[in-house]
């Protein structure tokens, strides 16, 4: 019984660890909470706020205009582009 | 500019570093067959110039296996990845990037074994004795260093 309780405080220490950690990550990134709105539905979620730590920006030129491009760590591809 | 080949036969699988914290700290991997990227990630199968891509993905580092095909074996393995999205959606176990490639060089006779993370299939193309040449591509020095919670643990 010990055993299991040792393994089960293990994996809670692990995945509040985890979480942890990756939402300072997201925190530090200092995107706003409407640019986390990685789906564009007009909501940003807990979980989309978990994945800025997962998503880089950079500035583009579009239309003439200096442009916020956020992209995927993943593979580097956009996910939001956001002009003044 | 190396992979662009007067002969049309130039097939690179591409390994790009690990970073953060989610499916992206497991790394990626992506195809250039003769100057096109096919690249298989959750929003499904992307394809486009390989100097493009490489552009977008300047943000880390990549390795970049040069693979020994004939030009039947290209065109079989473009048009089974590029018809890979028809029957599959992408799944992180199931039907990761490296699937499609894994899966298509797996059509064509060669053994890979089964590879979860895209170091993995790298490590098998050249166990399988297809790599003849190794590219190295250095992230873009523009990019700032990354801080110590950017990446996971094991995204190093």
């Amino acid at each position: 019984m010990k055993k299991v309780l040792v393994i089960i405080g293990v994996l809670i220490v692990l995945v509040v660890g985890y979480f942890s950690l990756r939402g300072y990550a997201s925190w530090q990134k200092q995107f706003t909470w409407e640019e986390m709105d990685w789906d564009n539905n007009g909501d940003t979620s807990i979980n989309e706020f978990f994945q800025a730590s997962d998503i880089g920006v950079r500035e583009i030129e579009k239309d003439g205009k200096t442009c916020r491009e956020f992209y995927a760590y993943k593979d580097g591809l956009p996910v939001k582009v956001i002009c003044p | 500019m190396k992979w662009i080949d007067p002969l049309g036969l130039y097939t690179e699988v591409y390994t790009f570093q690990p970073v953060g914290w989610g499916s992206s700290s497991f790394g990626h991997t992506a195809i250039n067959i003769n100057g096109t990227v096919y690249s298989w990630g959750p929003n499904g199968l992307w394809t486009g110039p390989a100097a493009e891509y490489l552009s977008r993905n300047d943000f880390r580092s990549a390795v970049g296996a040069v693979i020994n095909l004939t030009p039947q074996q290209e065109t079989t393995l473009q048009d089974f990845i590029n018809n890979y999205g028809n029957n599959n959606e992408y799944g992180t176990l199931g039907s990761n990037c490296g699937d499609p490639i894994e899966e298509g060089l797996e059509s064509l006779g060669f053994d890979l074994g089964i590879n979860l993370y895209p170091v993995g299939l790298g490590e098998a193309l050249e166990d399988a004795g297809l790599v003849t040449d190794y590219n190295f591509y250095s992230p873009n020095p523009n990019h700032p260093k990354p801080n110590w919670y950017d990446n996971a643990p094991w995204a190093r």
